[in-house]
Formats: C-alpha cells, sequence, structure tokens
C-alpha cells in the first residue's frame, strides 16, 4: 500500500494534465518559488504539480483539505518532513549495505565482519525507520486533523505501530544494532541427506551464554558434573566450514532487513515527495498572508459553471511587487470575455490574475482572494502576443505567424469544458482582418464549449462575434476592471 | 563385491568396434548401446530378450522400466559417492545415502520380477534382499535410521572466542522470524535460492559426533545389518536396461514416422530374408528412406551388388547390416518382415583409405581381409559379412582376382556374404547378382530412388549424368573451353 497525498486513489491520478511550459512562462508561475524561497526539493515538488493540474473535484478538495490541515496545525508539516528526512538517510544507508555486499560476493572478497557490519548498518536502518513511523503516528495523532488524506496517512502509520510484530522487530533491531560489539554469534546449521550443510540461519539463543563452563574444571570436562554435556567445543582451524556458514546466515538476516526496509520505504515513497509539496504550499500561503494578501480555498460552481471572486490579486504581483497590488472582484457567466483598456491599465495583470487563480486552484493551491469560486476546467492554456522572433531559420514567418502557430497549437489541446487565455494575439497585421479571423477562431471555440478570455485592443472584434457571445470588460483607473453592460 | 547382476545372457563372440563405423551406427546408438549390441547372443537368447522388448512395447511396461533404470542409477551413483575419499559425517550420511538407494531399488527389482519374465531370475545377484521379506526388514531399519538421522541432522552452533556446538534449541531463526513479521505487517521479502553449501569438515564432523554420540553410533549398528548389504555389482544391468529403454524408444520414434518395425524370426538355416528394410540412421534423421528387400537363401549364399553411382549400394549394405546387428542382440529390426538366421559374427570390410605403415591401400586392406578371416575361422559357417569395394585400389584385374578369391574363401567356410563392387566380371561368375535399379519419382523429375534387385546380367550405368550435374561431362568441357 503507498501512502499518497496528491490522490485520494490511484485512478485519479488518471485525471491530470500537463500545463505548457510556455503557458507557465507566459503566466510567470515558473518563478513563483523563486519569490517565496522556496528550496530545490520544494520548487521540484512546488512546480511538478503547477505543471500537471486536476480535473478532478475529488481531487482538487483532497489537497485543499489536506492543505487546511496543515495550515491549522503549523508544526505539523515541519515535523513531517523532518520524519521524512530521516527516512531519505534510513533509504542511503540501505543502499550502500546492499552495494557493498553485492560487491563483496561479487569479487569473493566476502567476510564475516563485513557481514557484521552490513547487519548492525542495517538493523540501525530499520530501527530508525521503525522509530519514524511512531514519531509520524504521533505526531499526526496529536494534531486535529480533518482531511481523509491525512487520515488516511494517520491510520496507515497507527496500524502498523500498533501490530504486535512491529514492536518485536524493534526488539530485533535493538539486538542487532551492537551486533559488531557483542562478539557473540548463534548459528543453526542443516544437514541435507548427503550430509552437506543445507542451510544455516542466524539464531537468538539465551541459553547459549555457558556460564555453566566458565569454571576451569567445568570447562576442561565440557559438561556439567551431573548431567549430559549439553554442550561440546569445536575444533577449528583456519579457513574450514564456519566462515562460510557464518557469512551465509549473518547474509541471510540482512537481506531480509533490507527487504523489510525496501518494503517500508517504498510504502512512504510518495508521501516523502507529497510533504515536499504541501510544505511549499503552506509556505506559499504562508507568504501572502505576510504581505497582507487575502487567501482563500476556491469552491467548484456548481451546474452554471460561473466563475466569480471578491478582492482576487494578481499572485505573480503579490508575491513580488514592490508594493500591494490592486484586487478586483469578478463575476462571469459562462461566455466568453473580452477585456479592453487602455495601455498599462491592468488588462493583462488582470488575465493572468484569473488564469493564475484557475490553475492554483485545480492544483489544490489556495488563491489570493477574499473568496472564490470557479468551476474545474478540462484544460488550461495560455496565450500571449509573440515578440519578432529574429531566429526564424531564415523562413520569413513574422510575429504573426507564429501567433497563429501558437494559437493552432493551443486549440489542439483544448477539449470541451477547457479554458484559454489570449493576451493581445493578433494584433500585428491588419486590425480589420484580424478581428475577423480572430473573431472566427473564438466562435469556434464557442462552440466547442471551451470558455476564452482575451485582453485585446481589437475594436472590431466585439462586433465580428455574435450578439451576446461575451462578456466585455474594460479598465478603469485604479487598475480596476468592470464590466462594460 | 562379488557377482554383477544382470538379466541378458551372451555369447562368446565379440563384434569388432569397426564394423559400427562401417554400418553408420555409431552416431545413432550410444557407446553403452554399442557396446551390448557388439555381443551376439544366440538364437534362445535372442528369442528371450525379443519377448521382453515386446513387452516394453506396453507404455506402462516401459514406464516401470524406466522407473528400474532411474533406481539402479541412483543406486549406482550413490555407491560411487561412497568410494570416493571422505570420512566423518560426510561417510556416514553417504552409507545411509547408498543404504536407501539400495533397498528403494530392490523393492523395484522385486515389482520387476513380478512383471517382466526376464527378471524372474535375475542373475547374479546374492543379495538376500532381493526376497520380499528381506526387503521389508531392510525397509524397517531404514526407517528407523531415518528417525535418528533426523534428530543428528541439525545443531546450534555458538561462535565467541571459541566454538560451540549443542542441539537445537527451540527458538524461531531469526530469518524465519523476519519473514514472518514482514508478511504480518504487509512487506514482502524477495525470494533468494541458495544452493548447498559446504560439506563439514573434520572439526565440525568430530564435534556432532561428540554431540550425538549415541544415535551415531545406533546408526552404526543399523548400517552394518546384512539386508543393507549391497554385495552385487548392479552397473551391468543398469547398462542392459538403459539399452533395452534407449532401443525402445528408437523404435517408437521410427513407428511414429511410418517405418516398420518387427522382431524377426529365427531360422534354424543360414539365410537373411526380409521385407522392407530400412537403413537406421537414415531413418532417424528423417530423411526420405528407400526400404529394400534382402533375400539370401539355400544355396546362394555369395551375392555381388553392382550398380549406378550414388545408387544406393552402400546404403543397402548398411541397412542389411545394422538391422543383422540389432536382431543378432535380439533387437527389434526396421523391416516390414523378416526371418534371419543367429549368425555368430558379423564381418565388415569397408574401403580403406591410404595409411601408414602400409606400401599402399590394396596391402592396408589385404592385411584387413586377414585379420577378418582370423576372427571368422573361431565361427566357420556362421559369419555373414558385409565387403564394400575391397581392392578397388588397384587394376581391375588384380583387384577382380583377390576378390574373387575371398568370396569363393567366405563361401568354402559355408559363411554368407553380400559384396559390393565396381568389377563388372563379377556379374557373370557363380555368385549371385543384385543390381541397383532405378525408379523415376513421382513427379518424373531428375532424382531418382533405387531399389535393390536380383539380376542375372548387371544393367547400364548412369555416371554421365552425375558428370554433367558437375559440369564435368563432354558438352560442359567443351562450352567450358570455348568460355576461356
Amino acid at each position: 500500500m503507498t501512502v499518497c497525498l496528491m490522490f485520494p486513489d490511484e485512478k485519479e491520478k488518471e485525471s491530470v494534465f500537463g500545463l505548457s511550459e510556455r503557458t507557465l512562462q507566459d503566466l510567470s508561475m515558473d518563478r513563483f518559488p523563486d519569490l517565496i524561497g522556496l528550496d530545490a526539493a520544494q520548487k521540484a515538488a512546488f512546480l511538478g504539480a503547477v505543471r500537471s493540474p486536476s480535473t478532478s473535484v475529488e481531487t482538487v478538495v483532497f489537497r485543499q483539505e489536506i492543505l487546511n490541515d496543515f495550515l491549522n496545525n503549523p508544526d505539523l508539516s515541519g515535523r513531517l518532513s523532518f520524519l521524512c528526512g530521516i527516512a531519505d538517510q534510513c533509504s542511503g544507508a540501505i543502499e550502500k549495505v546492499v552495494t557493498d555486499k553485492r560487491r563483496a560476493s561479487a569479487n569473493g572478497i566476502s567476510s564475516v565482519d563485513l557481514m557484521r557490519n552490513c547487519l548492525q548498518t542495517s538493523a540501525v536502518a530499520l530501527k530508525r525507520l521503525l522509530l519514524m513511523f511512531a514519531d509520524a503516528a504521533e505526531a499526526l495523532s496529536s494534531s486535529a486533523l480533518r482531511s481523509s488524506g491525512l487520515s488516511g496517512v494517520l491510520r496507515y502509520f497507527s496500524e502498523k505501530t500498533a501490530a504486535p510484530d512491529f514492536g518485536r522487530l524493534l526488539e530485533i533491531c535493538r539486538k542487532y544494532e551492537r551486533f559488531g560489539l557483542s562478539g557473540n554469534m548463534n548459528v543453526r546449521i542443516t544437514l541435507d541427506g548427503s550430509g552437506k550443510i543445507s542451510s544455516c540461519h542466524l539464531i537468538d539463543r539465551k541459553d547459549f551464554d555457558f556460564s555453566f563452563l566458565k569454571t576451569p574444571k567445568r570447562r576442561i570436562a565440557g559438561r556439567r558434573p551431573d548431567e549430559e554435556a549439553a554442550a561440546h567445543t569445536v575444533a577449528r582451524r583456519s579457513g574450514d566450514v564456519f566462515e562460510p556458514v557464518l557469512i551465509r546466515a549473518v547474509g541471510e538476516t540482512v537481506d531480509l532487513i533490507c527487504d523489510i526496509c525496501s518494503g517500508m520505504l517504498s510504502d512512504i515513497s510518495l508521501l516523502v515527495s507529497n510533504l515536499e509539496f504541501y510544505v511549499s504550499a503552506v509556505k506559499f500561503a504562508e507568504f501572502l498572508k505576510e504581505r497582507g494578501v487575502p487567501v482563500c480555498f476556491p469552491r467548484v460552481s456548481g451546474v452554471s459553471r460561473g466563475i466569480s471572486a471578491t478582492g482576487l490579486f494578481d499572485t505573480f504581483l503579490a508575491l513580488g511587487g514592490d508594493s500591494k497590488p490592486v484586487p478586483n472582484d469578478v463575476s462571469l457567466s459562462g461566455k466568453g470575455v473580452l477585456i479592453y483598456g487602455e495601455n498599462g491599465s491592468g488588462k493583462t495583470v488582470f488575465l493572468r490574475s484569473l488564469a493564475t487563480a484557475r490553475i492554483l486552484f485545480q492544483c489544490g493551491l489556495p488563491v489570493p482572494a477574499e473568496t472564490a469560486e470557479f468551476p474545474v476546467a478540462a484544460r488550461i492554456c495560455a496565450v500571449f502576443a509573440e515578440a519578432e522572433n529574429k531566429d526564424n531559420g531564415g523562413t520569413g514567418s513574422g510575429r504573426f505567424e507564429n501567433e497563429v502557430k501558437a494559437v493552432a497549437d493551443a486549440i489542439g489541446t483544448l477539449t470541451p469544458g477547457s479554458a484559454v487565455f489570449f493576451n493581445e494575439v493578433f494584433q500585428s497585421t491588419e486590425y480589420r482582418e484580424a478581428s475577423e479571423g480572430f473573431a472566427d477562431i473564438l466562435s469556434y471555440l464557442t462552440d466547442s464549449g471551451v470558455r476564452w478570455t482575451a485582453v485585446t485592443h481589437l475594436d472590431e472584434l466585439k462586433d465580428c462575434l455574435p450578439e451576446g457571445s461575451a462578456d466585455i470588460l474594460t479598465t478603469v483607473t485604479g487598475f480596476r476592471v468592470i464590466s462594460v453592460l | 563385491m562379488s557377482e554383477r547382476a544382470h538379466i541378458f545372457r551372451y555369447g562368446s563372440a565379440v563384434i569388432a568396434p569397426r564394423v559400427f563405423d562401417d554400418l553408420s551406427m555409431r552416431g545413432l546408438f550410444t557407446a553403452r548401446c554399442l557396446s551390448l549390441l557388439g555381443r551376439p547372443c544366440g538364437p534362445e537368447e535372442i528369442k528371450r530378450r525379443q519377448r521382453f522388448f515386446r513387452e516394453l512395447e506396453d507404455g506402462d511396461s516401459l514406464s516401470v522400466t524406466r522407473q528400474i533404470e532411474r533406481a539402479l542409477a541412483d543406486h549406482l551413483a550413490a555407491r560411487r559417492l561412497l568410494h570416493e575419499r571422505t570420512s566423518g559425517l560426510v561417510l556416514l550420511y553417504r552409507r545411509i545415502l547408498a543404504a536407501k538407494r539400495y533397498i528403494s531399488l530392490c523393492e523395484t527389482l522385486l515389482t520387476a520380477s513380478e512383471r517382466f519374465g526376464v527378471f524372474a531370475d535375475l542373475a547374479g545377484s546374492q543379495d538376500s534382499c532381493l526376497g520380499a521379506d528381506s526387503t521389508q526388514k531392510a525397509l524397517g531399519l531404514i526407517e528407523k535410521i531415518d528417525v535418528l538421522l533426523s534428530e543428528i541432522s541439525a545443531f546450534d552452533i555458538s561462535v565467541t572466542d571459541k566454538t560451540y556446538i549443542a542441539a537445537p534449541g527451540t527458538g524461531e531463526p531469526v530469518a524465519s522470524e523476519l519473514s514472518r513479521i514482514a508478511c504480518s505487517l504487509g512487506y514482502g521479502t524477495e525470494e533468494r535460492t541458495c544452493g548447498t553449501l559446504a560439506t563439514p569438515d573434520s572439526g565440525l564432523s568430530d564435534a556432532v559426533r561428540r554431540l550425538y554420540g549415541g544415535q551415531i553410533v545406533k546408526i552404526e549398528e543399523l548400517l552394518a545389518d546384512e539386508s543393507l548389504d549391497c554385495r552385487t555389482d548392479f552397473e551391468p544391468l543398469f547398462d542392459e536396461l538403459s539399452v533395452a529403454v534407449e532401443i525402445t524408444l528408437l523404435m517408437q520414434r521410427m513407428k511414429e514416422r511410418g517405418i516398420p518395425v518387427t522382431c524377426p524370426s529365427v531360422t534354424d538355416t543360414p539365410g537373411y530374408v526380409a521385407k522392407d528394410v530400412y537403413h537406421p540412421a537414415l531413418a532417424a534423421s528423417g530423411a526420405d528412406v528407400v526400404p529394400n528387400d534382402a533375400d539370401i537363401t539355400g544355396d546362394d549364399r555369395i551375392f555381388c551388388l553392382l550398380g549406378a553411382n550414388g545408387g544406393g549400394k552402400t546404403t543397402y549394405l548398411q541397412a542389411l547390416g545394422a538391422n543383422l546387428v540389432l536382431f543378432l542382440s535380439g533387437c527389434p529390426v526396421l523391416a516390414k518382415e523378416a526371418s534371419i538366421y543367429p549368425y555368430s559374427l558379423i564381418l565388415t570390410h569397408f574401403a580403406g583409405r591410404e595409411s601408414e605403415g602400409y606400401s599402399g591401400r590394396f596391402d592396408e586392406e589385404t592385411e584387413r581381409m586377414k585379420e577378418c578371416f582370423g576372427t571368422a575361422e573361431d565361427y566357420p559357417g556362421r559369419c555373414f559379412w558385409l565387403i564394400n569395394e575391397a581392392f578397388s585400389g588397384t587394376s581391375e584385374a588384380k583387384g577382380g582376382e583377390t576378390l574373387y578369391g575371398t568370396l569363393r574363401r567366405i563361401s568354402d567356410q559355408g559363411d554368407c556374404a553380400v559384396c559390393v563392387t565396381h568389377f563388372s566380371s563379377f556379374a557373370d561368375k557363380e555368385f549371385g547378382v543384385l543390381a541397383a535399379e532405378a525408379e523415376e519419382d513421382a513427379g518424373g523429375g531428375a532424382s531418382r530412388t533405387y531399389r535393390i534387385v536380383r539380376r542375372n546380367r548387371f544393367g547400364g550405368v548412369y555416371a554421365r549424368d552425375i558428370l554433367k550435374k558437375y559440369r564435368l561431362d563432354r558438352d560442359s568441357l567443351k562450352e567450358r573451353r570455348s568460355e576461356k
């Protein structure tokens, strides 16, 4: 059973779609981790999730609830991360044991001492892992959890640590973590039908202490005076049969300990990487809050699939701007949206704030708004105006052609229920032609069930579209966006 | 060790190893099989073995025979181990293993004797255990030994500055406990197969002896019982059964390919009569084989076989010879039906090469022929000769004269012979003549199949066709000149 915090079940893993790198860059979302100050692992986890938004309401809600739990239990993510770091170290130790053992065997240089060291190292690693499980269970059980995800993780750790054999496993590890020092190895040997040694296993035998042999008289006699000898000495010589026997017996125990470690690590392998995402998400939310930006978990809009938000900030500016950006309220129907306005009045920022919020929502992340309600889109992409591409390989393809290609590529990925955001495309050609051409594309998208939002300077565009097929917004002084009725 | 156990009886004659090379049998049969086939066994034994082979045609009987073969192999393997240099624990275990395998063999042989006539009086074995009562007693001893063995086969070792040995404690080995725990916690463990580790050395053996002294003494006492003592060499029996199985399986394969198999009837007068005889090696290879007949009876005991190059004369000779070898050892042959005299010996003389030590091929062949006659004089009138293009390494006159003298001498001895020769004058001698007759194939194509038939006169030669195939005929050589 693999513990996972990104999806409620296995089949939900199929619910994601890929966000193009171009979209990520156009919306400046690739810069979020650096603005927040995430480390490499957290950055990779954050961007990994952002690149794969989900189309499943269950997954979105699943993640929101987990993140909510982490936000409400500030120490929890840190503690779990710390414990996962221990798991990582154990994984490294086990890998080294396996490699050393295999190399020694391949080169014919296995020895009892090497096996002792391997057993000691693997026992220490397993013990640390077992204790990590116990600590994780304790950390989760002492937190107020409401999410099914973290409750599931708690259940997993609790069941493992409560099992009777868990304690016994810990005992075995404690015995062998000091194996190198004890100097005493007990082995059970079995002979096969031809008298050869067919098996040899380490045994945990307490009555092998031979305390009764400690007195000189008894040691010489090798037996208790009043009963049959319980043990006899074995004459040893160098290169005798015991070396390979001990190597096999100890090696077998090492292998089993490594197997158990591998099983445990495999179960929690996703947890380790998933936690990085939630740690980064917590940092993201905390960062915004510290800057005085409200955060909320958007609700899923119902049948109407309407888009609404109050006090929606542009995430990029909220994270990295010198001053607090201007929020906007949004209330959109299911139609397409045209956004007009003066240069530098905040059209692109508004577009970006909306696109970014929808992507963050579908990753299960909070958005910088007081309230928000979005539908879940089948796909999301953005097409921003193309700069003149000097490196066109001498084909003569200018900006317009590049934009057309970009639009074509984007449309190729869209399915009904998708959302696409256009920023000032088709403005590098004659405006009348551009308007007519773009209107055709937007009508096509509407007919295909794709929801579009377009920032444009093409005045005639709104006249080329069928009446009532688009909401029209405009920017006003103070970077506000209002509806044009 | 005293008597050798066997179920077959043998004559005194031994077929020379060279015969198997000449008859192309070496690639088809194992060395063990050829060793048995090399000892013709006489008419009564032929009939006895033929009965056994008929019994083996039954699938169950063959299966039982293979079980006996396996039991023999196991027993012999255990005995070989016993004779290896070893001591201590390993020697004790090997003695036990040898005893177990021996008793298992005895049980199997008892069953065999109820099923097969040839086992009814298993020759050579003096072992008391081949009686039902003794076997039961031995089985009881083995059971007791097994119980004692289970007590001494495991022990615990403690290694510190010294090493100690004790009887196994009650605790579970760490590995099995870990496996169990892993399973209960829902973690899988990798299957790892480990072979036998090592042989206990003298130190360990001595320690085990001291630890389990009582049990070991009891085991040795039980092993000393005479019912566990194998005094028979079963190697010959194993060889015989292996050969019987080998031959039976070969014949099964032949039948599956539609090749007839039969046990020839044993005649009282010299002769070799058979219908549709197949060359064993060719038949086994899956090639299209043309069967031929043999009709050597009465006064016609010497036959000369003349005919087209590549016409199958040598193949015919080999087919006759190989099937005769099989018959003389009581084995089935590849023919539709056959009646054959139980000759004492087969002699072959196939054309040789220049070899060192002789002044030429002719000398070498002459010397070999002398050796054959030397062998044959012990069995006058009871030899079957197969001669292939002897004395062709000299002038036709000299070669023909020498061959004629040879065949006359064979005839005077009362032996039978089939002789392949290119000396066309032999078509008119007093000997019988066989010729290779070409038959066109079904498509009327260029390939020919040959049948050997009795002829009064010898027909034409097809050497020209063969020369043309390799562009060595007259027209082709003319073309080649003009190409140059």
